[in-house]
């Protein structure tokens, strides 16, 4: 008779069963609650089954389960960034209660499809297995390519979602083509197997460096890695903001993660000649690219969007070094990142004057209305500048340091001047606040919605707490870097 | 290589026997022209507007529908087939996949896209 599942395999998928269970629950209430309590009962919902797998998450710490012969683990790298994609799902429920009802997108599928894309990428970064990876990454990309259009009304929105599907869909048969390559090169798509096939001696065959390259370009385009960054900029400025925050906080975390695992930790990329110079080139383009546009924007959120590119260029470079301290400096700055992304995004939500935020000049003035919302807003600029005292600080400290220590000059030296660079258009965010009255001399100070008022207090919370105190979380780090395998 | 000689002697004789047809029913087919067979489709219906033309998003939902209980009996058929050597993971394996699709019957129902008016 076989045994081809039992329960002990199901033990690492526990906190997935959880939040699964949550969107089955969610979904069925989006159906059966009258509509004037139905927006309540879904946050409801789905905050509880995020704790609640939370919860479950940090019970799993620690005990290493592994499940279905290997090819889904729950190792503590797993969990620890887990953990950081529900805590950016919970700040961005809180951040979208009030958006989506202002916005004619009141639909209880939103929470359900965010809960699916949460699960996705639990899946993804939790796998040994390519195709598992695969299964999550297309759960999580799918989640994301409807979120992105759900403001129906708007045609940015729906343009938004169609160049995310085509480009994500064409990214993702790089993707594919490279797994199939390697497949072909060593005869497995496990992980450990691949390695164990790639240090033989497969990884010279031009077939597995053909694959190599092809996954290399599907990751790029995932964490929008110049030249394959095109489709960040309108993407995130058409979609709904919060979920613009969602995904270049959580879904560039989750593909870093898969990054990491299979670039850096499966294949022995150290055997190929070159190869760690080529992606040494992209961080920097990457870097530059992004910066030097973001210096002309005049959209806020378009401007953000060139900056979560160079973000992503200052985190390749941690990439391009692939040492355990740069492994350990990537995960702190994925984490720096992803709460100020969702915070920054998250206030955008929040109107000045019943104007959306979308230009600079939409932000005149918005000291005086929403202070301490502009005080959050300022916080977040300084953390992406890495000022002292924030998370963006340790972290590009981090990364910077792990460079060095390898011998990597050139690329050290671009990171530090792009820093510098990027100074002058995060404080013109400040200045537009704090220093433009706008038009109508108004002092009325507005209440922000009370729970998005929470969701930035909790991205600010957590932003000075890891600059403030990093020890707490590089120790966490250094425990699920050693859990790599 | 040589074990895939055979599919390649296959791949010549398909495309020989095809140019072989075809050049038959040139040289000796009758070749007559009439004004029925210069339409687009010399048979079946006759042609109406033009191909861009939009139709209702009911059509699409229904074959929305339509797919999902299609994929269903596709998984559903082997394992019926397969049922006593599978036993209880395999009974377990399958109603969790029913019951995840019952779930998305009850959303489509109550979403009303089973409604065609």
């Amino acid at each position: 008779m076989p045994n081809f599942i039992s329960l002990v395999d199901l033990l690492p998928l526990i906190p997935e069963l959880i939040l699964f269970l949550t969107l089955v629950v969610a979904m069925l209430a989006d159906l059966f609650v009258p509509s004037n309590r139905r927006n309540d009962v879904l946050v409801g919902i789905s905050l509880g089954g995020i704790v609640l797998t939370m919860l479950a998450e940090m019970q799993l710490y620690g005990a290493d389960y592994t499940g279905f012969y290997g090819t889904v683990v729950a190792d503590n790298y797993s969990i620890l960034l887990e953990l950081v994609y529900l805590l950016i799902g919970l700040m961005t429920i809180l951040l979208s209660r009030h958006y989506i009802t202002e916005n004619e997108m009141n639909f209880g599928e939103y929470y359900v499809l965010l809960l699916s894309a949460l699960i996705g990428m639990m899946l993804m970064s939790s796998s040994l297995e390519l195709l598992v990876i695969f299964i999550g990454l297309e759960i999580m990309s799918i989640s994301s390519y409807i979120l992105v259009g759900m403001k129906r009304k708007i045609p940015e929105s729906g343009e938004a979602a169609l160049k995310y599907l085509l480009l994500g869909a064409f990214s993702t048969g790089f993707l594919l083509y490279g797994i199939s390559l390697l497949y072909g090169a060593t005869g497995s798509t496990y992980l450990p197997d691949m390695l164990q096939q790639l240090r033989l001696g497969a990884v010279e065959t031009p077939l597995a460096l053909a694959g190599i390259a092809l996954l290399t370009i599907g990751l790029s385009f995932k964490v929008a890695i110049v030249p394959f960054h095109m489709w960040t900029p309108d993407v995130y400025s058409g979609a709904p903001t919060p979920v613009t925050g969602f995904l270049s906080a959580a879904a560039k975390a989750a593909g870093f993660a898969i990054m990491i695992r299979i670039l850096l930790v499966g294949i022995p990329l150290e055997q190929v000649e070159g190869w760690e110079t080529i992606l040494g080139w992209l961080a920097m383009l990457t870097m530059t690219i992004g910066n030097l546009v973001a210096l002309q924007q005049q959209n806020v959120k378009r401007m953000l969007a060139y900056s979560s590119i160079a973000h992503a260029g200052y985190m390749m470079v941690a990439i391009a070094v692939g040492t355990t301290a740069a492994i350990g400096s990537v995960l702190f700055y994925v984490l720096a990142y992803a709460v100020v992304s969702t915070g920054a995004f998250g206030i955008l939500t929040i109107r000045n004057r019943g104007r959306i935020l979308e230009t600079y000049e939409d932000l005149h003035g918005y000291a005086r209305t929403n202070p301490m919302l502009a005080l959050g807003m300022s916080l977040m600029m300084l953390s992406l500048i890495g000022l002292p005292l924030t998370g963006g600080f340790v972290g590009k400290l981090r990364i910077f340091g792990a460079a060095l220590e390898a011998d990597w000059i050139l690329l050290t030296v671009v990171a530090v001047l792009n820093s510098a660079l990027s100074v002058y258009y995060y404080l013109q965010v400040i200045a537009c606040m704090y220093l433009k009255a706008g038009e109508e001399t108004s002092t009325v100070v507005e209440t922000p919605p009370r729970l998005a008022s929470f969701g930035v207090g909790l991205t600010v919370f957590a932003t000075l707490y890891l600059g403030i105190f990093p020890d707490d979380f590089l120790l966490l780090i250094n425990e699920s870097v050693r859990s790599l395998r | 290589m040589r074990e895939y000689l055979p599919i390649l002697i296959m791949i010549l004789v398909g495309i020989g026997l095809a140019g072989v047809f075809t050049a038959i029913s040139i040289l000796f087919g009758p070749k007559l022209s009439t004004e029925t067979k210069q339409t687009p489709f010399e048979s079946g219906f006759l042609t109406q507007g033009t191909e861009g033309q939009r139709y209702d998003v009911k059509f699409f939902m229904t074959a929305l529908v339509f797919l999902v209980f299609d994929v269903e009996v596709v998984f559903l058929y082997p394992w019926a087939v397969q049922i006593r050597e599978l036993h209880w993971p395999g009974l377990i394996a399958a109603l969790f996949f029913i019951s995840v699709l019952v779930l998305g019957l009850v959303y489509d129902w109550k979403k009303g896209a089973l409604e065609w008016e």
